[in-house]
């Protein structure tokens, strides 16, 4: 256990001494800096004429959100929404058309943000809601409706997904799980962080390819292969500390950035809406599971990390097969895009559409771990979630043993 | 203690590299003498476990090569070999110690001995990318020796070493083999021919000769030639005899060759030496080229 130790701590070395591995970390150190604050850089434009910052409105829309005098959805903050509402009848877009604004539009739209800002978020949940349903009037939506029309909504959505009888049953029951009214208050954080973790990890594991490819092809590149695998542990040990060492450090990194992410969140969004229904938040408003945004954030980035782990054991099991990390990189590479052109296409076809759903980089973006199809074996229905992780673990183990003869088995020559 | 190499054959997909060897190794100093494509790297790469042959077995006191313990006891100095280029020597020295088991506390003070023992104590800190040719082959010998081997294979250890060097090296390897099995593949005869218990010729992927000196020189002993002869004999007796020497002198040109029976009347049979061997075995193979 030492040695294995010992060597786990060499493999180490021998990534932080390469400046690639420096290089692709420092890149997604800055991404990920930029992903937190990118959406409080630049300003607030009306037909040509700033109105406001974005970052000064995010900090009233949280500030609002933080002290809302009706704390769930329910007929009364409907009601009041409507109330607040109905001395600015026009959309934002339209405000510069008003005469009351003429001559003072910046003073004008203060005001009419001011009053704006707690209900932002709810608006893009209804404006979803619209958009699946058509023939609604956002106007008209209120306490009594609201839930009514999720569930037709959601109704809708199981129809053109061609769900089965099973599934449907399935996320019925979830539904009524979900507590109504749902509470409502700030949701920004978590938002933010669902909506830019898959971004984050895709940047990730495109840093984990650059730096993994050289676990095993690097000894043959480096010709250090003859000296190490006639090494006494170098047919066994070192290479379990190979596999030790690549996925703690995907573990590691996919821990460490989405820390560092988080903290920023919290300064610029907050996070203090973790026990709100996910539901309430635009990530979560298609989905049927009855958790609150920190359980979800708990499953979604434990997701991430089994996804980011899996990649690097492609990643080195590429490295363990070919000759030179060059080729290990381009062949990630493409494993890490592929997801995202083939999703679209392999949507007829369900178990195409479920294969494609659950690569590593799928499993990245949160709605997806929870999205309504469901893998059922017997008279169990499992989300995403919690059938891939399985699957990956076991795929991990079988790729780790298969790498371990490949480098065992590596003939000089 | 005794390695024994039962049919090894290696084949290159048109080309037989090594061709059914069979030796028995126990301990003392074997020196493999062979051209350039003779097969000598190919047969090491096989007895240190990194190449599988294609049919024989090669046991080390009956035990497979492929297995752990045979590694334990073995140092290997491969002819190309690499490094991290960001380690210093000391760091390759104690990872490679790590590799080979040997505990820290334990490897810190043998590695600082072999660094002093291959005149690298004042560079164990630097960056062996900042290494010329000699020092880093001297490295290499210093991670074969690390777990004080019982089998130790140096595959061209001298290569890339000054004359002082090399002298330093071969009472190095003439100490070493009073405890171990040590084979060293060179093509220079000088590096062999005094410190090998045992010379082991090696020629198209086959182990032509072995024998100690005395035995193995016996082959051409009494028909190592020199004459002088005016350049039209010589011409004529170099297409005739395999050649060993040739030298332009005052009285004509000096020819060092091998032959049966005295090959002119001006001939006189001379003492042979181990280059006369090598190059009477491998004179076709170096003209080839
Ligand atoms: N990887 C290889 N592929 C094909 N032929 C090879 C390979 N390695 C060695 N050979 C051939 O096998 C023969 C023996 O090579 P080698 O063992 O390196 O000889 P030596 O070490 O005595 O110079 C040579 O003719 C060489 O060309
Ligand atoms: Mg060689």
């Amino acid at each position: 256990m030492r040695e294995l130790l010992n060597l786990t701590g060499y493999e180490y070395k021998k990534i932080f001494q390469k400046r690639s591995t420096w290089i692709a970390l420092g890149a997604v150190l800055l991404w990920v800096l930029f992903a937190g604050i990118g959406g409080t850089l630049g300003e607030y434009y009306i037909e040509g004429e700033k109105v406001d910052s974005h970052y000064q409105m995010i900090k009233q829309e949280r500030y609002a959100l933080e002290h809302l005098e009706v704390q769930e959805l329910n007929p009364e903050f409907f009601e009041k929404m409507q109330e607040d509402m109905a001395e600015f009848s026009e959309t934002m877009e339209g405000i510069s058309d008003n005469p009351k604004a003429q001559g003072n539009l910046i003073q004008y739209w203060k005001e009419y943000y001011k009053v704006y800002a707690p209900y932002s978020a709810l608006y893009t949940l209804l404006a979803m809601m619209k958009n699946r349903i058509g023939d609604l009037d956002i106007e008209e939506i209120d306490g009594t409706n609201f839930y009514e029309n999720r569930d037709r909504m959601m109704e809708l959505f199981f129809q053109g997904e061609e769900l089965s009888e099973q599934e449907i049953i399935f996320h019925e029951k979830e539904n009524e799980k979900i507590k109504t009214p749902y509470a409502y208050g700030n949701m920004l954080g978590f938002d933010s962080y669902f909506k830019m973790q898959a971004p984050n990890f895709i940047f990730l594991a495109f840093a984990v390819a650059v730096i993994l490819a050289p676990m095993y092809a690097g000894e043959r590149t480096s010709r250090m292969d003859a000296l190490v695998l006639s090494s006494r542990y170098g047919k066994n040990k070192l290479i379990q500390a190979k596999i030790l060492t690549g996925l703690s450090f995907a573990l590691f990194a996919a821990l460490g950035f989405s820390i560092i992410f988080l903290l920023e969140i919290q300064a610029v969004y907050g996070l203090s809406g973790w026990n709100l229904p996910i539901q309430a938040s635009v990530e979560g408003f298609y989905l049927n599971l009855p958790v609150n945004l920190l359980e979800f954030l708990g499953i979604a980035l434990g997701c991430s990390a089994a996804a980011l782990c899996m990649t690097a054991m492609i990643v080195m099991f590429c490295s363990a097969k070919m000759k030179t990390p060059f080729g290990v990189i381009i062949i990630c590479f493409a494993f890490i895009f592929a997801p995202i052109f083939l999703v679209n296409l392999a949507a007829d076809n369900r178990f195409l559409y479920m294969l494609v759903c659950s690569l590593p980089t799928s499993m990245y973006y949160a709605r997806s771990v929870a999205y309504h199809h469901l893998l059922s074996i017997g008279n169990h229905c499992f989300y995403f979630f919690q059938w891939v992780p399985a699957v990956y673990f076991c795929l991990i183990a079988v790729l780790a043993g298969w790498s371990y003869r490949c480098f065992k088995n590596h003939q000089i020559q | 203690m005794e390695l024994i190499f039962d049919r090894v054959t290696k084949q290159y997909k048109n080309k037989l590299a090594v061709d059914r060897v069979s030796l028995s190794l126990k301990q003392g100093v074997y020196g493999l003498l062979g051209a350039n494509g003779a097969g000598k790297t190919t047969l090491m790469r096989m007895m240190c476990g990194v190449l599988k042959p294609d049919s024989g077995e090669i046991l080390y006191d009956g035990r497979k090569v492929e297995e752990e313990a045979y590694r334990d006891i073995l140092g290997y100095l491969p002819q190309e070999f690499g490094y991290y280029p960001d380690f210093s020597a000391m760091d390759f020295l104690m990872y490679l110690a790590s590799l080979k088991g040997i505990p820290r506390k334990q490897a810190r003070g043998t590695a600082l001995e072999l660094l002093e023992l291959t005149d690298l104590s004042p560079v164990a800190k630097k960056k062996i990318k900042t290494f010329s040719g000699g020092m880093k082959q001297r490295l290499g010998i210093a991670q074969a020796l690390l777990n004080d081997p019982k089998v130790l294979v140096l595959d061209e250890p001298t290569a890339g070493l000054d004359p002082k060097e090399r002298v330093r090296f071969r009472n190095l390897i003439s100490r070493l083999g009073t405890e171990r099995i040590v084979l060293l593949s060179t093509h220079i005869v000088s590096d062999v021919e005094h410190i090998a218990d045992v010379i082991l010729v090696m020629k198209g992927g086959a182990i032509i000769h072995q024998g100690s000196f005395s035995e193995i020189i016996q082959v051409i002993d009494g028909k190592v030639w020199e004459c002088t002869a005016d350049s039209k004999t010589a011409e004529e007796l170099s297409k005739a005899y395999p050649v060993l020497n040739i030298r332009e002198g005052q009285n004509g040109t000096l020819l060092r060759l091998v032959c049966q029976e005295k090959p002119a009347e001006t001939a006189v049979s001379v003492v042979a030496s181990l280059e006369d061997l090598y190059l009477y075995y491998f004179s076709e193979t170096e003209q080839g080229k």
